[in-house]
């Protein structure tokens, strides 16, 4: 398969958030400004495309009957060195994602992934789909995240970008917000891609 | 079929081996990193300097009888330091206090209340919390929080949502239950020094 198509297939077409609607726990839950949204894309690449390299790499030995709590072994083992990393050496956002780091081990992007690709498919073709969902991801819980931080707080990555006068929408930033704002744009998304796909056909 | 089972067995023992050899390696390598970040986190030079403006040292009360009775007789109660200036003079004390009232995220809040030697609170730092990034958070902002500086320890302090009296605070608005938990800590800490503390 054309290594580029496998890697654009995450960031839209297949898009994880978006499209797959999987990993929506933590997509509504840290998405209270942009950081963090990109703190836990960056965490999620890592975990995703390590533990599709490592599943790709053994597939072949490990037998099917056990190759889910093989799976889960190596993608918390990842989960759980990231984590101690992000302790070490960022603080701030280690604790601002939170209890959400390990909890990544349950995001169920990482096990579909393993799953559906790289139990499947050679080493590299897997890292260009854990490299490509990861950044759907990220793009996606970003997208989100700044558009909450904008409309809830008026902020983005911490600077102010809205007028003083601006109102913040508290409800935004609030767990109710986080629905609201990831169903409209859910369908926003869809919305252009079903567009861009009808253009397509004729 | 016996055969299959040891062999699946065997297997996973590996898988899990090897983790847990991978993960050993990766905790000897953070692992003082880690207590460095959280030390500065909690008591470093940014949070003395939060705590009591001008402190340069942050240290640990030394009475160590006094520091076991307000923790035998108050729960709440976590460390307290001396702030001292350049010169060594003592400027005042941090008292770590857990909130009476939990915050928003369902957990006590805990913080460092600056107080001078007379009783007038100098400053103060929350360590931790998990409040709403952006709402709950404002309340970790000098907007809300310097309304407790200058306050002396003998007066209660309460919490208001509008107009506030002279011994109210105004609670940021939308997250009262972030504002209550902060002036819990804050009444804590004071009483603290009011029955251990004040000369």
């Amino acid at each position: 398969m054309d290594k580029f198509k496998i890697f654009k297939n995450g960031l839209l077409k297949e898009n994880p958030i978006f499209v797959q609607l999987v990993g929506m726990c933590s997509a509504l839950a840290i998405t209270t400004s942009a950081f963090n949204g990109i703190g836990m894309g960056v965490a999620v690449i890592f975990v995703l495309t390590c533990s599709n390299i490592v599943i790709s790499a053994m597939r072949k030995i490990i037998p099917d009957e056990i190759r889910i709590p093989v799976f889960v072994i190596i993608i918390a083992t990842f989960v759980t060195i990231i984590d101690m990393f992000m302790h070490a050496f960022t603080f701030e956002l280690y604790q601002a994602l939170g209890v959400f780091i390990p909890l990544i081990v349950v995001n169920c992007i990482i096990l579909a992934r393993a799953e559906a690709f790289a139990f499947k498919n050679g080493i590299v073709d897997s890292i260009f789909d854990g490299l490509g969902m990861g950044l759907g991801y990220t793009f996606a819980i970003t997208l989100l995240s700044s558009i909450r931080e904008i409309l809830g707080n008026g902020t983005l990555f911490g600077f102010s970008v809205l007028p003083d006068a601006y109102e913040p929408m508290m409800i935004i930033i609030q767990p109710p917000g986080a629905f609201i704002a990831l169903g409209l744009l859910i369908g926003l998304v869809n919305y252009l891609i079903r567009k861009k796909e009808a253009k397509e056909v004729k | 079929m016996k055969n299959n089972f040891v062999k699946l067995g065997v297997m996973l023992c590996l898988v899990s081996a090897i983790a847990a050899g991978v993960l050993a390696f990766t905790n000897s390598a953070t692992k003082d990193r880690i207590l460095l970040a959280e030390e500065l986190a909690s008591s470093g030079p940014d949070v003395a300097q939060a705590v009591i403006p001008g402190a340069i040292s942050f240290e640990l009360y030394e009475d160590q009888a006094l520091i076991d009775k307000i923790k035998s007789e108050n729960e709440r109660f976590v460390e307290l330091r001396v702030c001292k200036d350049e010169s060594g003079n003592i400027l005042g004390y941090g008292i770590r206090v857990f909130s009476s009232d939990n915050g928003y995220g369902g957990n006590p809040e805990e913080m460092f209340l600056g107080v001078s030697l007379e009783g007038e609170i100098l400053g103060m730092k929350v360590v931790a919390h998990d409040e709403t990034a952006g709402l709950g958070t404002k309340t970790l902002e000098p907007n809300f929080q310097n309304q407790f500086i200058g306050r002396n320890t003998d007066i209660e302090i309460k919490v208001s949502k509008n107009n506030p009296k002279d011994d109210e605070i105004q609670a940021v608005s939308g997250a009262t239950r972030s504002s209550n938990s902060i002036t819990s800590a804050v009444n804590n800490a004071m009483s603290i020094f009011n029955k251990y503390l004040k000369k």
